[in-house]
């Protein structure tokens, strides 16, 4: 019964409106990190124009129970390298258990263009097959725009829009389309807070506040809402030399609880 | 009227106050952005001499109180000429802030007092060239591939716009106006032309050919545009020469004759007249079997004669007018008797409707009004008293004060009788027209330091009588609330609340009487502006609507954009981009922005329905005295996405474009 639930709610609009696949953001946070001086691997795949400063070469992994649903559950790889004045980053997803899959790929490229200010652009593709039904293959762009207003503050925006290749099979109209736009700001040393506003199409309007803190050089906590939902979640990171986990749970008031562990590893 | 037009014509220049202002002016009325385009002036950013701006011409600049003004005058009228721009720290109520911005609109040269002979005006004055044209394709998307449907654009075909002046310091001026429409047969569907002296003998300024009147505070008769309620704390004061020539392209709210101003020592007079044809839709009345007649329904202003009901009704109707005004100065106290009286070959008879009971009937209209400003223990106090043919009455007045130089407001108070009409007003009130309407309006503007300001604006009003839309007693209000951060020279941020509480109809059905509903708007903006270097400025907006009316219909609103703008230090050219993002639930919850645009060209689309819409523009300077600019827009959205002014589509895509070059010579 839950199951059903939970495919009325996320994968049947995602046939019939169009919703986009894969634009949900993580128990992680990204938004904690999309807009800090120097995004980890996730943020900067995640807003592309925010690798526009990424320092160094990453790779990281993310695994997440979703309401304790197998088949709505999300693992996660991500790659991020610098290139020239800006960096490359690739990652691909993964969606879905026994008869529904969901499988996409994304690359991206983030540039540099004054020591302020950054853009970046990321093509995804993806594939959508349901057992008995023909496949759903997709291509999108996203893009962005990184700033940093201040030694402190950094604001962003991103937009992502993704076409169907076989879209008349399921009626989607096109032109679906998510958008962001956040600023985050470092109080001291430890805290950082962020704020971003989530927009997709026929969705209502989510604001999702967060909050990182620096407990001690290994360990951080992290807190907030976690659009499009606006669950409430919490996690704690430990740091060790080059390696970086993260355990965290979120709740949501109907769907229950959703567990969520990542582990990112410094190349160089 | 020239502050409205200095203050928008900086728009483009200037950015974010003045961009403010204008969306604020379409929010209330959109037809007034499309007499702001109409008679907009076009050409660089005036710089005015320190040493002999007129006080008419300091209120051009929306930025100053009218203390500020009153001080500068002070101080130049005791101590002499300036001999540098620092001596504007010198002056009371001049803040850091307010020499920065007026430094850009202010140059210092020695005064010569002679004026200078005719034959030098011609002689020594500079022409103006402007060509301006753009088009505009519909078509449908089905996903993999674009249709352009030219059939079905209602507006197919080029816009066309040349206009030439010449100008020698605002003593002599002439100039031409062809302009097209898109859609319209003839290439010179509107032609307008004036010749313009000032300050020649006893003659302060005379127009022959296409001029516009602007009296008082608008009650009676005001041409051109006009900001409404805003955070602008003179936002609310009508100010402006009473004469100025027509060089816009309004092709019906302007006169066509003569008109003079005389001035001498302290008083002025002002008489005018004029003749033309307007465009307006004529109605056979065959109640009376034996002697049918013919009357005037409605005015037409868009100035489309596009299709044959256009033309059937393009130049229907002669209009003819005669007025006047008296002005005398004693100190700082400025009072003006004004007069207008307006004549139709055909009588004005509205649809019988609630709101039209008290309309203008009959071929003959007159107003007279009363107006006056004075300024005194930092005070400045201004009104306007006027009456109607029928003796009915109509009142604006308002003061504005600072109380210290971080903290300034204004109080505007009107009372127009239900009863009370006029022709082309525009006066600071509620309804587009000053009738049937009480109200008070407030507002202050709050500096909490050099970095941080706050300004807001409450409006209280009543219709006693039905309005369009409201079939019994309407009462509202209205507030805003922004506070603007600016934490360096190179960012700026602002979030703004603006709430609407009116009742209305609770349908639309004009054979009935409607019930009234309470409806509440609501909108929120978060605005940024960023430049990371010399060369780019990164805007960000983000703003959230919320409608409702009675005790359903909710609609939810929600516009997004990001801009890039590049313009190079020493480079002759500049580009713009940007990329908004809307949705909203229905009309109601329509949300405005301002675009740029080619220059003296103003684009505030209201974003409704969903969809997305980029904009590219470009100017380049080819020479020192020739430009060019190109726009290219394209718009993406569902059925009835955007609007433009009047014309609407349902089409799932748009492309626009534009292009305008000015030659100097």
């Amino acid at each position: 019964m839950k199951k059903l639930f939970i495919l009325s709610l996320g994968l049947i609009p995602l046939l019939l409106n169009a919703q986009i696949i894969g634009e949900q953001r993580s128990i992680l946070s990204l938004t904690s990190t999309c807009y800090q001086k120097k995004p980890d691997v996730f943020g900067s795949s995640t807003l592309i124009a925010a690798s526009a400063f990424a320092d160094k070469s990453q790779i990281g992994f993310y695994g997440e129970n979703r309401f304790m649903v197998k088949s709505h559950s999300p693992v996660r790889f991500a790659m991020c390298v610098p290139v020239g004045k800006g960096a490359v980053s690739f990652s691909g997803n993964y969606l879905g258990a026994n008869e529904m899959h969901l499988y996409g790929l994304s690359a991206g490229h983030g540039l540099k263009l004054t020591n302020k200010l950054g853009i970046g652009l990321k093509i995804d593709a993806g594939i959508f097959s349901v057992s008995h039904a023909e496949k759903l293959k997709m291509i999108g762009y996203q893009g962005g725009i990184i700033y940093q207003l201040s030694e402190k503050t950094i604001g962003g925006f991103h937009f992502s829009n993704k076409r169907y290749l076989m879209s008349n099979k399921f009626n989607i109209p096109p032109g679906s389309y998510a958008v962001t736009a956040g600023i985050g700001h470092q109080i001291n040393p430890s805290i950082f807070i962020s704020c971003e506003i989530f927009k997709e199409t026929d969705k209502p309007v989510s604001i999702a506040p967060n909050m990182s803190w620096n407990i001690n050089s290994a360990i951080n906590l992290k807190a907030g809402l976690m659009p499009p939902l606006n669950d409430g979640y919490i996690g704690i990171g430990w740091n060790r030399k080059k390696q970086g986990f993260f355990i965290g749970i979120s709740s949501h008031a109907y769907l229950g609880f959703s567990g969520a562990i990542s582990y990112v590893y410094d190349i160089k | 009227m020239l502050m409205l037009s200095t203050a928008t014509l900086h728009a483009q220049e200037e950015g974010e106050e003045s961009e403010q202002a204008v969306e604020n002016m379409a929010m209330e009325d959109e037809g007034q952005i499309q007499l702001l385009n109409e008679n907009i002036d076009i050409g660089e950013q005036k710089k005015y001499n320190i040493n002999n701006v007129s006080e008419p011409e300091l209120f051009t600049l929306p930025f100053l109180t009218p203390q500020q003004i009153n001080q500068f005058l002070l101080y130049r009228k005791t101590l002499g000429s300036f001999i540098s721009m620092l001596e504007l720290q010198s002056i009371p109520y001049w803040d850091i802030a307010t020499i920065k911005k007026a430094t850009a609109y202010f140059k210092i040269e020695n005064v010569v007092q002679i004026v200078p002979e005719m034959k030098q005006r011609f002689k020594e004055g500079s022409h103006m060239l402007l060509y301006r044209t753009g088009g505009s394709k519909f078509g449908y998307s089905n996903g993999s591939s674009t249709v352009f449907n030219s059939s079905a654009n209602i507006e197919k075909g080029y816009k066309q716009l040349i206009k030439y002046n010449f100008q020698f310091k605002n003593l002599v001026q002439w100039g031409l106006t062809i302009e097209k429409d898109a859609g319209e047969k003839s290439f010179a569907d509107h032609t307008s032309g004036y010749f313009m002296i000032r300050k020649k003998g006893i003659i302060n300024t005379m127009v022959l050919g296409d001029y516009l009147i602007s009296m008082g505070q608008g009650l009676i008769h005001w041409q051109g545009y006009a900001f409404g309620k805003s955070n602008n704390i003179i936002g609310g004061y009508r100010q402006g020469d009473f004469i100025r020539p027509h060089s816009g392209s309004d092709e019906n709210r302007y006169h066509r004759g003569i008109a003079l101003t005389l001035e001498k020592k302290k008083i002025t007079i002002s008489v005018f007249a004029g003749q033309k044809k307007i465009d307006a839709n004529i109605m056979n009345d065959s109640s009376n079997g034996f002697s049918p007649s013919q009357y005037i329904s409605s005015f037409l202003t868009s100035g489309l004669h596009a299709k044959e009901s256009d033309l059937a009704d393009k130049n229907a109707v002669k209009e003819s007018i005669l007025g006047g005004r008296f002005g005398i100065q004693f100190k700082q106290l400025k009072i003006g008797a004004n007069y207008i009286n307006t004549m139709f070959d055909f009588p004005i008879k509205k649809r019988f409707q609630p709101y039209n009971y008290y309309s203008i009937n009959g071929n003959r209209w007159q107003n007279g009004s009363i107006d006056f400003s004075t300024n005194t223990r930092n005070i400045f106090l201004f009104g306007e008293a006027a009456i109607d043919q029928n003796l009915n009455k109509a009142l604006v007045t308002g003061l504005i004060k600072s109380f210290d130089p971080k903290v300034d407001a204004t109080i505007i108070y009107r009372n127009i009788s239900k009863k009370f009409r006029s022709i082309q007003s525009n006066a600071m009130t509620q309804n587009t027209e000053a009738n049937n309407e009480e109200g008070i309006f407030s507002c202050i503007n709050l500096q909490v330091n050099a970095r941080t300001k706050i300004d807001g604006y409450v409006d209280y009003f009543v219709n006693r009588w039905p309005v369009y839309y409201a079939d019994g007693v309407r009462r509202g209000k209205t507030f805003s609330v922004q506070l603007t951060w600016r934490p360096n020279k190179k960012t700026e941020f602002y979030s703004r609340i603006q709430q609407d509480f009116r009742n209305s109809n609770d349908r639309i059905d004009e054979d009935k009487t409607n019930r009234l509903a309470n409806t509440m708007n609501t909108k929120w903006r978060t605005h940024l502006s960023f430049m990371p270097n010399e060369a780019f400025t990164i805007r960000q907006r983000i703003e959230l609507s919320k409608f409702t009316q009675g005790e359903g219909g909710v609609e939810t609103g929600f516009l997004s954009y990001v801009e890039v703008i590049y313009k190079p230090l020493l480079k002759p050219y500049s580009f713009s981009a940007r990329m908004s993002i809307f949705e909203t639930g229905g009309y109601n919850a329509r949300i405005y922005a301002f675009e740029r645009d080619l220059l003296s060209y103003y684009s505030i689309p209201a974003f409704y329905d969903k969809g997305i819409r980029h904009y590219l523009l470009a100017q380049y300077k080819i020479t020192k005295s020739l430009q060019v600019w190109v726009k290219t827009i394209f718009t993406k959205s569902a059925p009835n996405g955007v609007v433009y002014g009047t014309s609407s589509f349902g089409n799932s895509l748009r492309k626009e474009w534009r292009l305008q070059m000015i030659w100097h010579f």
